[in-house]
């Protein structure tokens, strides 16, 4: 899925169970809410990436330039967040051309 | 000129000296040591005069009169022999010279002479242990004069480093010991001086750290002191009512874990009610922890209540990556640990090393 920073869902394709508007606004609030609290805290250097693993499965947040790429896994699943797939999606989604 | 009045003066000190001997050896006190050892100085018997006062250091160790007087003997000693020393460390360039012209630049409180001549020689003997020990006084020394946490820190990554190339060295053991319960480290710093009592039992310097050990570590910084003289600035708080005393241990281990991780930058461990039960702070540019506990545990409310709206379940981890630094929040039972690393750390030995205490814990 990938999100914009204010909550709206630009692109998804996610498993039943999930209902993408809203998982969209609760990741974009959740980062948001990180962002403050590492300012308070007077980070250097920003966020970049989010792995959530919880009791029934796992979320990736990854900061692009004025978006986030949310994956989705179950919880026995392992991501590697610099695992080529990723990077490369990464990549494409940040030098995509709107024409 | 100096030379011709010692000159002339040499036959009144002379019967100075002769007084103050013997009255040292009528009436020992520190009163006397301190006359002798003066009255070595004056005729230029600087070797004599250190070895009278460190006597009377020993005799007398609480003397306000003789520490003073110990202390300027001693840099005037030391600052003979270092002349001596950076002679033939001209002509003689083996590696004990070097660690010994850096010890007594340590010594005089030049310590970023001494590390920038540890520093030149180090290339050449990689992997040597009294190099790494010798950096690792250094350090020590400048944290004990200075009071910069980093100090005690960089000291404490030689001297593991010293023990790694060297493991049985009693002088490396004490020191680790040593350099722990500064670093406030009292389970570390038991383990050290108990690995050197088992070395060399009767070893009277030992055995009175060991009690030192054993006092701070039942001492009253468990609950509540903060420490800004020991690389972490420790702080066991008081928990809320109704927070176990296993799980106040099992906080305590957690932040002492994570205080053996170089990377470690903070660790705090929260109740339920997001009370802090225990922390461990490091001063650095990377994270701002002065802006208070709150701010810290609201990123663990963020974490947890976001994942169960996602619609994922109880939060069991959390790990966000920023430039340069981790950040792990651990989610168990009751307790709420989150963890600040520098530099491209995994947070997995933490987070296993976490799993493994509160297993064994709770």
């Amino acid at each position: 899925m990938v999100i914009t920073p204010d909550g709206i869902m630009v692109a998804a394709a996610l498993g039943p169970g999930f209902e993408e508007d809203s998982m969209a606004a609760f990741a974009a609030s959740l980062l948001l809410s990180l962002k403050r609290n590492f300012s308070l805290l007077k980070t250097k250097g920003d966020l970049r990436s989010c792995s959530l693993n919880a009791a029934n499965g796992k979320v990736m947040f990854y900061d692009m330039p004025n978006s986030y790429l949310v994956l989705v896994s179950d919880s026995d699943t392992e991501i590697d967040g610099n695992a080529a797939p990723i990077q490369e999606a990464i990549r494409k989604i940040c030098n995509r051309r709107i024409a | 000129m100096t030379l011709l009045f010692s000159k002339i003066f040499f036959p009144i000190h002379a019967i100075g000296l002769r007084w103050a001997r013997a009255r040292f050896e009528s009436h020992p006190d520190a009163g006397s040591a301190v006359r002798l050892s003066r009255a070595l100085l004056r005729i230029g018997k600087v070797n004599e005069a250190y070895s009278a006062i460190a006597t009377g250091r020993r005799e007398f160790p609480e003397s306000p009169a003789v520490n003073k007087v110990y202390e300027s003997i001693r840099a005037r000693y030391a600052k003979d022999l270092l002349s001596s020393a950076m002679r033939s460390l001209k002509h003689d360039k083996r590696l004990e010279n070097f660690v010994r012209a850096a010890d007594l630049l340590r010594t005089l409180g030049e310590f970023e002479k001494a590390l920038a001549i540890l520093g030149q020689v180090a290339p050449a003997h990689p992997n040597n242990w009294r190099i790494e020990f010798a950096i690792a006084q250094t350090f020590f020394n400048r944290f004990r004069a200075l009071h910069h946490p980093a100090d005690l820190t960089e000291s404490l990554k030689h001297l593991r480093l010293a023990r790694d190339h060297n493991p049985d060295n009693l002088k490396v053991l004490f020191f680790l010991a040593l350099t722990c319960a500064h670093a406030r480290l009292y389970r570390e710093a038991g383990r050290f001086i108990d690995l050197l009592l088992k070395r060399a039992p009767g070893d009277a310097k030992a055995l009175a750290l060991k009690t030192q050990i054993k006092q701070a570590a039942a001492g009253p910084q468990v609950r509540g002191d903060v420490s800004r003289l020991s690389a972490f600035q420790t702080s066991i708080a008081q928990p809320a009512s109704g927070t176990s005393d296993t799980h106040v241990e099992l906080a305590q281990r957690i932040v002492e874990k994570a205080a053996e991780i170089p990377e470690t930058l903070g660790a705090f461990v929260f109740d339920g009610k997001g009370g802090s039960i225990a922390k461990i702070v490091r001063v650095s540019d990377v994270f701002d922890f002065s802006v208070g506990d709150a701010v810290i545990h609201g990123m663990v409310k963020s974490c947890r209540a976001d994942a169960d709206r996602i619609g994922i379940g109880a939060l069991e981890s959390c790990v966000l990556t920023g430039d340069g630094w981790q950040v792990l929040l651990r989610s168990m039972d009751e307790l709420s640990v989150l963890a600040f690393l520098e530099g491209p750390a995994s947070c997995k030995p933490l987070e296993t090393a976490i799993e493994q205490l509160a297993l064994h814990t709770l």
